[in-house]
């Protein structure tokens, strides 16, 4: 049995999980406390992925990334940074792909605390960075959690958006969810069921621990 | 004088949009009670003064720094105000016990160690404020507040979630800190009896005016808020704060201070006045 896309697919998930942490919790928290007029249109942008075909980010990152775009280009002369095809672009676009499930309850999870909670730290005369670190974020726990969790789980299920610009170079870019389908395509049925299995399995590891976790976490408080 | 403020903000509520408007100074030490019907701008006026709100125009001073000058576009950050501030729902840090909960407001190990032991908190210092009552929580709020070393302390219907006992408790315990600490306190209450006790003047919001009063019973007994009646009663027990007395066929404990008696001793014949709140008649005999 070939193990590598399964351990591919850990790696990538859990380097985008890492980034989205710390790129997703400054982006909620900036949501939550913000009441400005076009707070809206910064939901909507983080919100994209969750109704976009994921062919269709892949088709724009295609583009942006190709080396005659613009940063591609860029990436290219002066780093020698190429990132498609390539285990980098693939973290860029799985961070694009699931910052939504990263933002999305981390803020509601700031936005249920009561303001009260902030506005008397600020009155002890702590910076906004020191409330967000030592009030609000240790009192949503279960929302960081739900956070983490989806973020990895969906980063595992990613399809669309690595067959456009990842292709299936294996140790690189050939994930499990496409070496399920690269295998049926070959009919090599039991080596696709063996992925195929050992996603199902972890996801409902996962989805099972976190539901029990944040049940006990929310009876706890 | 310690606090001048002079500031208008316009409110938008429900009902339509009002204008808040508040002229007032303020000594060092004084206990400001705060006035008014709901939804008239008592909170919103202590908000403006902790940086938490912002008024329109005016401007406010504290010890003769500006926080405040909408002229000069001043507006210091509640952060560097610094107040202490009890919120109406406590706002105190769950994920921290309550010694965590004072330390993180100001690092003064000797003043938290006092404030704990005025506030009767140290065998629960290392609880959660979800593992307190509601009364335990209060005195939470109100030392962290006090450890905030400021000289304005904001209350902001501290006592409207407790029961009547201990309501009771808690102002003197509020009114026993303020002795200690002086800081110039604004309080708001809807509570005329709490009122009288704890405050030295009376800022009243209504609807087009804003007064401030120096003498709060005053103020509540022009106004047939407050009405004050006699009684003769015998003692029946002493001790530190009540006494138990017989009054008519009804036995009533009733909190006093002992420099105001003098000597007195259980089978003495005393008469009180007290003030209470205007009620209604219920039975009219014709004599």
């Amino acid at each position: 049995m070939n193990w590598s896309p399964l351990l591919l697919s850990l790696q990538l998930a859990f380097i985008t999980t890492l980034c989205l942490l710390i790129i997703g919790i400054p982006i909620a928290a900036k949501l939550a406390a913000s009441s400005a007029r076009y707070k809206f249109l910064l939901e909507a942008i983080v919100s994209l992925p969750l109704v976009l075909p994921p062919t269709v980010l892949g088709f724009y990152l295609l583009i942006v990334f190709s080396k005659n775009s613009v940063l591609g280009g860029f990436l290219y002369q002066y780093f020698d940074v190429q990132l498609l095809f390539s285990f980098e672009g693939l973290v860029f676009a799985s961070i694009l792909y699931s910052l939504p499930f990263m933002v999305q309850p981390i803020q509601a999870g700031l936005q249920n605390l009561p303001a009260s909670l902030s506005e008397a730290a600020y009155t002890m005369g702590k910076s906004k960075r020191e409330v967000l670190w030592s009030v609000l974020l240790p009192n949503i726990k279960p929302a960081l959690l739900t956070g983490i969790v989806l973020s990895f789980a969906h980063t595992i299920g990613e399809f669309g958006v690595v067959l456009m610009i990842g292709g299936k170079i294996p140790g690189e870019t050939l994930v499990a969810s496409i070496a399920v389908y690269d295998e049926v395509e070959s009919l090599n049925y039991v080596q696709a069921n063996f992925y195929a299995l050992v996603l199902l399995g972890t996801s409902f590891v996962i989805l099972g621990m976190t539901y029990f976790i944040n049940a006990r976490l929310s009876t706890k408080l | 004088m310690l606090l001048h403020l002079d500031l208008q903000k316009k409110l938008d509520r429900t009902e339509g949009s009002r204008e808040l408007k508040v002229q007032m100074e303020l000594d060092a030490g004084d206990f400001v009670a705060i006035y008014g019907p709901s939804g008239i701008g008592k909170t919103t006026l202590l908000r403006i003064i902790a940086g938490l709100s912002q008024a329109d125009t005016g401007f406010l001073s504290i010890n003769k720094s500006c926080w405040f000058d909408e002229e000069k576009n001043i507006n210091v950050s509640p952060q560097k105000r610094k107040v202490g501030f009890v919120f109406q729902d406590y706002a105190l840090f769950p994920n921290m016990t309550i010694l965590e909960n004072l330390h993180f407001a100001n690092s003064n190990a000797a003043l938290i160690q006092k404030l704990l032991k005025q506030t009767n908190l140290e065998g629960l210092k290392h609880k959660k404020p979800a593992e307190l009552s509601g009364g335990q929580q209060q005195r939470v709020a109100l030392a962290r507040a006090l450890v905030v070393e400021s000289p304005i302390l904001l209350l902001d219907e501290p006592l409207s979630a407790l029961d009547h006992s201990l309501r009771q408790d808690m102002q003197d315990l509020i009114a026993e800190l303020h002795q200690t600490y002086q800081r110039t306190t604004l309080m708001v209450s809807h509570d005329i009896p709490e009122i009288i006790n704890l405050a030295n003047k009376l800022l009243v919001i209504k609807d087009r005016d804003t007064i401030l009063y120096d003498q709060p019973k005053a103020y509540f007994e022009r106004e047939n808020l407050l009405d004050e009646i006699e009684e003769t009663g015998l003692i029946l027990a002493i001790d530190d704060k009540e006494l138990l007395l017989q009054i008519g066929a009804k036995k009533r404990r009733l909190p006093y201070s002992k420099e105001t008696l003098g000597a007195i001793q259980v089978g003495t014949k005393i008469s009180l006045k007290r003030w209470v709140l205007p009620s209604k008649i219920h039975e009219i005999e014709r004599q």
